[in-house]
């Protein structure tokens, strides 16, 4: 009862005030419907239209049939708004003209929203601005233009070209070649059997389910590509790229945003700036290049190429041979079934199950490896050198580091280099190790546990065979400790 | 035992018959007719229940999400396009009801072999392994998770978990690929 | 069909009868691979052994229960609005008849706005301007200076909006209550409001997204 009575309190309020507020509008209202059919004996079906909606949809006979319904707040005005339609040769034409209008009250206006029915097999070019478009149906090649207003286009066969300011295109079920380009708003294409050129600027493009190659270009607007069946081609700037199962190869570049691409048949190249790349299940050559961008890799089919700065770079899994240069950040490989060559300046190298040679330069950041199939080949400074199960020759040259190396495997000479300064050398040796051994320090210990059969020996330097000898250890330092160990 | 192509329990591109019967079912349930939300829960309970018990880890939290799905069904069915099937479009809305109440609640996980009440298909296999898978599938990402189970355990088909997920048939299948492959890794460890 | 090792992932991506039986083939001759598929079928056949049921009778009664609630609120909210809607026309049935009883056309008003409704519409816009100016002045140092690429394509698209504003404002001077031109330019505006606090927000120094 209680909320009953409230309704009926504010029943007889409402209608208490209502005489009160009969005089709230003064709204006058014009409406006309037009319709006419067009024979339509071949060229093409032009539409010139604005203020309002054009909807263009398609039918099996031989006519245009254009139908419009003409609003207004003036009769006046509203009959003398126009809709002008022609017929010939070369095809039907129809546009709506508007009078010029000298609104002195501020009270005038209009809007014509339009549906024009064409046989399926017409082409057509449609204009409008100030309203939407929406178009299906179409069974052959269209130019649809909008400005101010979303284009909708959709279950289409043949090539179409779509172009829009300041309003949305959406496009989709189409059995043809979409051209597609917009300013300051979004694109969203979807289910395309065909290939598709996309351009936009300050606006999104998501696109999904492409049977060809996509072509993207994007500023300002990010770029979603999904399901391509061919090759992908997306650049952008300060807009985000996200790609992922790719029929072909891909090739992304942006600037200032994030790539991530995954799941490509084929190479992929992405170039980014200040942005970072994650890209997983290559089936393909990798190139990277990343200026001052973070990169993370994994599960690539074939050789990687990265070159970046100031970014980490992480990559595993990878059925091929890398090569990884980065300035300013670190570097950590896993699983990688070729070679190894990593670069960098003041970051560290982390490597482990390679299995071809590793290969890493360094200045100012740390060093391990670990389970190298092939040698080790390591040049740093200011950093420590730890190697830890290598299967071939080992060489390091650093500087105010110390060295590591253990897990030697593999028959046959392993020749091993390793020089440092202010530092110290650890060796660890398996049993049947034969070395021909040199070893030199100053201001430091050389110490074994190893039984060497020496030919010279002072404070300062050893020299001899481990086991039979033969094969080269070269172990040099300058303030700082060698040891051989058994490992 | 090989993993064969699970045959999917509902067509995806419904034939005929079967479109007018989703039809009939979402106008009844805009209407409010009880008889049939019943016939739903008879039809799809079960599998609703597993979905949500997948998802949530325990069967109090499972039953919350199916009893706010069919208030959520009734309240949107109007909104039924018929592009997905009546029960893919309902365990749609399934999946992100468990979202939602994962992200309110802190995940409860039964240890359920304890649990007579729960019936398990292919008892022959061992409690403790489906323990460690379900641990493992806890530290999965949302979306992984759910095409997981929705594929391995409920064995629905890519193009289901696609309209389900909102993502496409190829997704799918690559991210169930690789949620497996990292799965694999820790499952071998665990083993 | 002889596949090799680096294969196997193409077969299990695949996933079809045909591809598992060509791995299982493989994995006969390739003890690493057979290991991986074991594990990978192990893997599956456990997952397939989780579907889960379970009987609960209340189960059912409480969700027809929860159905029935959901299901009442409008209609007695229907029903509390014809008792009160009956009892007022009895109670106020001259007032009633004095009133001018106007019919709108739904379509008309969604293309041509009326204009009591058209003032809520200005009021708005002018909100959006007063916010737009203020947004302007705090960002105008940092776009007259924009040197970083990403400034300098603000910039650009604040004049492209500008543009698009001036040509929607002319329009509507021309077209008042036309709906698609207001509400194009209340898009226009919204789109200019975020785009100046985006300006805002941007550091001149670049950090990596």
């Amino acid at each position: 009862m209680y909320p009953l009575r409230n309704l009926l309190l504010a029943f007889l309020l409402i209608v208490v005030a209502l005489p009160l507020a009969a005089e709230d509008d003064d709204d006058s209202r014009f409406e006309a419907k037009y319709g006419k059919n067009f024979a339509f004996s071949g060229g093409r079906v032009t539409i010139d239209h604005s203020f309002g909606d054009l909807v263009v949809r398609t039918h099996q006979g031989n006519d245009v049939q254009v139908r419009a319904t003409i609003r207004s707040s003036d009769e006046d005005l509203g009959k003398a708004i126009r809709i002008v339609a022609d017929s010939g040769p070369s095809g039907v034409t129809v546009t709506t003209n508007y009078p010029t209008i000298r609104n002195r009250s501020g009270r005038l206006s209009f809007s014509v929203d339009m549906t024009v029915t064409i046989p399926a097999n017409a082409p057509v070019t449609a204009k409008n601005s100030f309203g939407n478009v929406d178009a299906r149906g179409l069974q052959a090649s269209s130019v649809l233009e909008n400005r101010q207003g979303s284009i909708v286009l959709q279950d289409v066969r043949g090539s179409h070209a779509l172009s829009n300011q300041f309003g949305s295109i959406d496009a989709s079920n189409a059995r043809g070649d979409l051209t597609i380009a917009n300013q300051n708003g979004s694109i969203a294409v979807r289910n395309v059997d065909g290939a598709i050129t996309v351009a936009n600027r300050f606006g999104s493009v998501t696109v999904t389910d492409v049977e060809r190659a996509a072509t993207i270009a994007n500023a300002n607007g990010s770029i979603e590509a999904m399901d391509i069946g061919g090759a992908l081609k997306a650049t952008n700037a300060f807009g985000n790229i996200e790609a992922s199962t790719i029929g072909g190869p891909a090739d992304i570049t942006t600037s200032n945003a994030r790539v991530q691409l995954s799941n490509v048949t084929g190479p992929a190249s992405v170039r980014n700036s200040f942005g970072t790349v994650i890209v997983k299940a290559v089936n393909g050559l990798l190139t990277v290049n990343g200026d001052n961008s973070k990169v993370e890799a994994s599960d690539i089919g074939g050789n990687v190429a990265i070159n970046t700065g100031f970014g980490a770079v992480t990559l595993q899994n990878v059925r091929g041979a890398a090569r990884v240069e980065n300035s300013n950040g670190n570097i950590r490989v896993s699983d990688l079934s070729g070679n190894l060559v990593a670069i960098t300046r003041f970051g560290s190298v982390h490597a482990e199950r390679i299995r071809g040679a590793a290969d890493v330069e360094s200045s100012n950041g740390g060093v391990t490896l670990k389970e190298i199939g092939s040698g080790a080949k390591v040049n740093t400074n200011f950093g420590p050198v730890f190697i830890d199960g290598v299967g071939g020759g080992v060489t390091v040259e650093n500087a105010n580091g110390a060295i590591s190396v253990a897990g030697i495997r593999g028959n046959g000479c392993h020749p091993i280099s390793l020089r440092t300064n202010f530092s110290s050398i650890k060796l660890s040796l398996p049993d049947a190790a034969a070395y021909t051994v040199n070893a030199r320090t100053s201001f430091g210990r050389i110490h074994t546990d190893l039984p060497i059969t020496t030919s010279g020996m002072t404070e300062n330097t050893l020299s001899g065979t481990i086991g039979r000898g033969g094969c080269k250890l070269d172990l040099t330092n300058a303030n700082g400790n060698i040891t051989i160990e058994k490992d | 035992m090989l993993h064969a192509t699970m045959t999917p329990m509902l067509q995806i591109a419904a034939k005929p018959a079967q479109e007018s019967d989703d039809h009939r079912l979402a106008a009844a349930c805009a209407a409010g007719d009880t008889h049939v939300f019943e016939e739903i829960y008879r039809r799809f309970g079960d599998r609703m229940k597993s979905i949500a018990w997948n998802h949530l880890g325990n069967s109090s939290d499972a039953e919350d999400a199916v009893q706010e799905t069919f208030l959520k069904v009734h309240r949107a069915a109007t909104t039924f396009t018929g592009e997905a099937s009546f029960a893919t479009w309902v365990y749609r809305i399934l999946v992100n009801t468990c979202y939602d109440l994962l992200r309110k609640r802190r995940r409860r996980v039964e240890e359920a072999p304890l649990d007579d009440s729960l019936e398990r298909s292919g008892s022959s296999v061992d409690d403790m392994k489906r323990i460690a898978l379900r641990r493992l599938l806890d530290e999965l990402p949302e979306q992984r998770r759910s095409v997981f189970t929705l594929f391995e355990i409920e064995g629905l088909s890519h193009a289901e978990i696609g309209q389900v997920l909102g993502i496409s048939e190829g997704n799918s299948k690559w991210i169930l690929f690789a949620t497996k492959k990292e799965l694999q890794e820790k499952w071998k460890r665990s083993q | 069909m002889n596949i090799q090792c680096s294969q196997l992932d193409d077969l299990l991506f695949d996933a079809s009868p045909l591809a598992m039986e060509t791995a299982a083939r493989h994995a006969e001759g390739c003890a690493g691979c057979a290991e991986r598929l074991a594990s990978w079928n192990d893997l599956t056949s456990t997952a397939q052994s989780m579907q889960v049921t379970w009987n609960n009778d209340l189960l059912w009664p409480r969700i027809e229960r929860a159905l029935r609630q959901e299901q009442r609120r409008p209609t007695s909210w229907l029903r509390n609005a014809a008792a009160a809607a009956i009892l007022t026309i009895t109670l106020g049935g001259t007032m009633f008849y004095a009133l001018r009883v106007q019919t709108h056309d739904a379509a008309f008003d969604r293309k041509i706005i009326g204009i009591s409704a058209l003032d809520d519409v200005e009021r708005a816009e002018r909100a959006h301007i007063a916010a737009i100016e203020k947004l302007e002045r705090l960002a105008e140092s940092k776009l007259e200076d924009a040197e970083s690429p990403l400034l300098v394509s603000y910039k650009e698209k604040l004049m492209l909006l500008d543009d698009a504003i001036a040509e929607c404002e002319t329009n509507i001077a021309r077209n008042r209550q036309n709906a698609h031109l207001r509400k194009q330019l209340l898009s226009m505006y919204t789109d200019k409001q975020q785009t100046l606090q985006d300006v805002l927000r941007e550091d001149t120094d670049v950090s990596t997204p």
